[in-house]
């Protein structure tokens, strides 16, 4: 048997291992890509929604896989001629016919079976007439094209997800927690985390005991309050530029100190002595959470008391805080219709929380 | 695998119309049992004994005969019984002249046939069927320390009846290893039957078989068969089919870990292979595939292994552990 007569076997053979290495960095190119596209998204996310990822770190996840892809690629040994023979075999048919063939040509020709000749011209003859897509499969191109969508995914991921427009797409309490959750002074919890992100800055002191007032940069519905304050007599000038609160009637305390003052409680400067409309609403908001938890029952106008059975407490919605409170619930009543509505929110989310 | 005679493309495609043409004239005989007579045929071109296994009256003995007549070579037959003694088998030295010249004189008896149709082999005494030992493996008796080779090409043909067991004694596994193939007969349907009644009613097709293969041409088969290619890959699938049935080796089959106490011996990796060569030159190819050796293997493997206790005493049969476990080995290989 001539060398030349193995020469259709050997071409289909080389022919089929190279399309097989071919289709094996399509597939490991597809399994990177699809594993870069993958932690990108989650990289992205995470950058989107949690904390910021570091640019380095998006472009890691991406590159690792891929190179690892690579490497896995180029580690591997090329397709053996036996591994080819046996698709060979497979995908025509031609029930071990090739496998048979590569054993006898790898043999010493003393060494031959006495049909190796019929064998090996089978083997050429079929060789000769069958190319190494029908071997291994049309569709080449596809498997070239495999790993590109993946891949795209991965850069669009990357491009939309860790973008200078990160952050624009944030749902905004959750922008707007975080940044109070700065604001806030030492621990807080959840709850007054979220009532936080929804009170404007100058409420924070009612919520978050201890909250200064010091703010970030005003975003733009503060800066729409500085533009058209409401028009608040007896405010300092420097307290012009706060927000619209409602003044609150002198407390005793603050009246005795001005008559100790030599003073008249009617005096200009008594008048000027305006409390800390913050403190005095947060004062009001324990003095009514002491009482709820005392039993006695806390109100808000207009609204029904929240605790113990509807029967147990003789007033009907809709009336007015009793004046037990004294001092805390004029205070009360002072509030502002807006921070009583935070307060109504604040008081369901500790019961929420309870 | 060895270099052995060179065979042709011509000489491929004449094994395969000779035998094509001699189990036709089997299936003349034996109606409905094509199966039977593919393997008997197969086992008979590899050399190999065969142990036919059926109840009485299904032609075990016809077919003997019939293929005997149609390959041309002398058939022996033993009628087994428990007074059967070895002697009876192999022969003995009788004495013979006068006159002072009188000497011993080995007769041989009727193992030194061609063929040896053993009937009921499992009557016979285990010191009888020890007789056929050497005679199966060696093709040679020994008495009295002289050896007597017998006839090349030299097959046993043994049958056994699976329904009655009182006064038998079943085959050692020494003696069952050596045979190649262990074959059911089964009983034919019913078209095989009325088939058969039309052949048989009014002559008895095995005496009429003529000859088909000449002994020259049947040894020249069994030369090219040795001449066929096993590649190494065939030879790594027939080990790994013959380990899955041992049931505490590596490559076992869970079915063998199962079901069966021993698996099969390398005889069986022997027998499977060389079966094998006979069904690819059969199917006019010079190269064996693996649909070769799934082919022959439940006649190989089946009297090869043993059930364990728990599955003889559930009645689980030896070929639908084997079905099971070449499922496997076909997905595996």
């Amino acid at each position: 048997m001539s060398s030349e007569s193995h020469e259709p076997i050997n071409a289909l053979l080389d022919a089929v291992r190279t399309r097989l290495w071919q289709r094996r960095v399509a597939l490991a190119g597809f399994w990177g890509a699809s594993c870069a596209a993958l932690l990108a998204l989650l990289t992205g996310l995470l950058h989107r929604l949690h904390q910021e990822v570091p640019d380095a770190m998006l472009a890691l996840s991406v590159a690792i896989p891929l190179l690892a892809a690579l490497l896995w690629t180029i580690a591997r040994p090329r397709p053996s001629r036996a591994r080819a023979a046996v698709l060979g075999d497979r995908a025509l048919r031609s029930r071990g016919l090739l496998v048979a063939a590569v054993d006898q040509i790898e043999r010493p020709a003393a060494q031959r079976a006495g049909a190796a000749g019929v064998v090996l011209a089978r083997a050429a003859r079929l060789a000769g007439t069958v190319h190494a897509a029908d071997v291994v499969g049309r569709g080449s191109a596809w498997s070239a094209g495999r790993p590109l969508l993946p891949f795209a995914i991965a850069l669009s991921a990357a491009v939309l997800l860790s973008g200078p427009g990160a952050g624009s797409g944030l749902p905004a309490p959750s922008r707007a927690a975080a940044a109070a959750a700065q604001r806030l002074p030492g621990p807080v919890t959840r709850a007054q985390s979220m009532l936080a992100a929804s009170a404007p800055a100058r409420d924070l002191q009612a919520i978050v005991p201890g909250a200064h007032l010091a703010r970030p940069p005003p975003v733009a519905r503060d800066a729409r309050a500085i533009a058209a304050p409401e028009p608040m007599p007896g405010l300092a000038a420097s307290d012009r530029a706060r927000p619209a609160v409602p003044a609150l009637p002198a407390p005793a305390h603050a009246a005795g100190r001005a008559a100790a003052a030599g003073t008249d409680a009617g005096d200009a400067r008594a008048a000027d002595v305006v409390p800390d409309p913050s403190r005095a609403a947060f004062e009001s908001r324990r003095e009514v959470l002491l009482r709820r938890e005392a039993g006695y029952g806390g109100v808000d106008a207009g609204s029904v008391r929240r605790d113990g059975p509807a029967s147990a407490d003789p007033r009907q919605p809709g009336d007015a805080v009793a004046p037990a409170g004294g001092r805390a619930d004029a205070a009360l009543s002072a509030l502002s219709p807006a921070l009583r509505a935070y307060a109504d929110r604040y008081l369901d989310v500790l019961d929420q929380t309870r | 695998m060895n270099a052995g005679q060179s065979v042709s493309e011509r000489d491929v495609a004449a094994f395969h119309e000779d035998f094509t043409r001699l189990r036709a004239v089997l299936d003349g005989v034996l109606a409905g049992q094509g199966a039977l007579v593919r393997d008997l045929l197969v086992a008979v071109l590899a050399g190999g004994h065969v142990l036919l296994e059926g109840p009485p009256g299904l032609g075990k003995t016809n077919l003997a005969k019939a293929l005997a007549r149609a390959i041309g070579v002398d058939l022996a037959r033993i009628q087994c019984t428990p007074d059967l003694m070895p002697s009876d088998i192999t022969g003995s030295e009788v004495l013979t002249g006068g006159d002072g010249a009188r000497e011993f004189e080995f007769r041989p008896g009727p193992v030194f046939a061609s063929m040896v149709l053993v009937d009921e082999i499992n009557r016979a005494t285990p010191r009888s069927q020890s007789a056929l030992l050497e005679a199966m493996q060696e093709r040679q008796v020994t008495y009295a320390g002289t050896r007597h080779p017998l006839p090349n090409p030299f097959w046993v043909l043994a049958t056994q009846n699976p329904i009655e067991f009182e006064g038998t004694y079943p085959l050692p596994e020494a003696q069952l290893d050596r045979f190649m193939t262990k074959l059911r007969v089964d009983y034919p349907a019913r078209a095989a039957l009325v088939e058969l009644a039309a052949r048989t009613l009014d002559a008895e097709p095995a005496d009429s078989v003529e000859l088909v293969l000449a002994p020259a041409r049947l040894q020249q088969m069994m030369a090219q068969a040795r001449a066929v290619v096993v590649s190494r890959d065939i030879v790594e699938a027939a080990a790994a089919l013959v380990l899955a049935t041992h049931p505490d080796g590596d490559g076992a089959s869970a079915v063998a870990r199962a079901h069966l106490r021993y698996g099969a011996s390398p005889r069986a990796l022997q027998a499977l292979l060389r079966q094998a060569r006979i069904h690819a030159l059969a199917d006019g190819r010079g190269h064996v595939c693996r649909d070769d050796l799934l082919a022959g293997a439940l006649p190989v493997l089946r009297h090869r292994v043993l059930l364990g206790i728990d599955s003889e005493l559930a009645d689980v049969a030896a070929d639908a552990v084997l079905v099971q476990i070449l499922a496997e080995w076909t997905q595996r290989n």
